[in-house]
């Protein structure tokens, strides 16, 4: 099973109502699902980026966050260090292959282009309200 | 609570016994985890419903049980990495 991690754009879309995540959320835990994970250092800049965004998405249940600490923290510095932003090398660390996520994760993302050259599988959003079809 | 035990095949215990180690746990401890992840049918539909009032409450969006059809089979897509890309 693929996981999925929301980044930050697509908690911001979320907040703003985009059908497709919105449906996406919905229908995780109807059918045998994957998890829907949220990277802590999305959910603050979600936030950061408009106010109300981040708690939105940490209210709904169907959310697990991702703490970075331990391995993962040496693991985003490094990323860090070479230009990468603090949340998109928070999604690309804990979306690789990983011993808690063998077959990594899928990351969710209205910005796919940032993950350029990562090596992480994206399912990009798209930017608009698109219906799920 | 009362404890009670499982017969089950020795290697499905060796798995368990496998993965409790990896996660550094024990695997009382790994099946209740898994027991808590593996949710029963109708506590699946009542989590769904409250997360489609709230997302409707919260930013007007409406999903309708057409929706949640499509959202199923566009999670199956995405999990077998149709639609997805490598970057």
């Amino acid at each position: 099973m693929n996981h999925l991690l929301f980044d930050d754009t697509a908690i911001l879309a979320l907040g703003a109502g985009h059908h497709l995540a919105s449906s996406l959320l919905v229908a995780s835990r109807l059918v045998s699902a994957p998890n829907v994970y949220l990277p802590a250092l999305g959910v603050a800049a979600a936030e950061m980026a408009r106010e109300g965004a981040g708690a939105h998405a940490v209210a709904l249940e169907e959310f697990d966050i991702l703490p970075a600490d331990g391995l993962a923290a040496l693991r985003l510095a490094t990323l860090v260090t070479d230009g990468v932003a603090w949340p998109t090398a928070q999604v690309i660390v804990a979306a690789r292959p990983s011993l808690e996520f063998p077959s990594g994760l899928t990351v969710v993302s209205t910005g796919a282009e940032r993950y350029d050259g990562a090596g992480v599988r994206v399912y990009a959003l798209g930017d608009g309200d698109s219906r799920a079809d | 609570m009362p404890q009670v035990s499982v017969k089950i095949d020795e290697a499905v215990r060796d798995r368990l016994a496998a993965v409790a180690a990896e996660r550094k746990t024990s695997i009382a401890a790994l099946v209740e985890q898994l027991s808590a992840d593996t949710l029963p049918h109708a506590e699946r539909v009542a989590r769904m419903e409250r997360t489609r009032a709230h997302l409707r409450e919260t930013t007007g969006v409406v999903i309708t049980d057409d929706d949640v059809v499509k959202g199923s089979r566009l999670l199956r897509d995405i999990a077998e990495g149709r639609g997805v890309e490598v970057r």
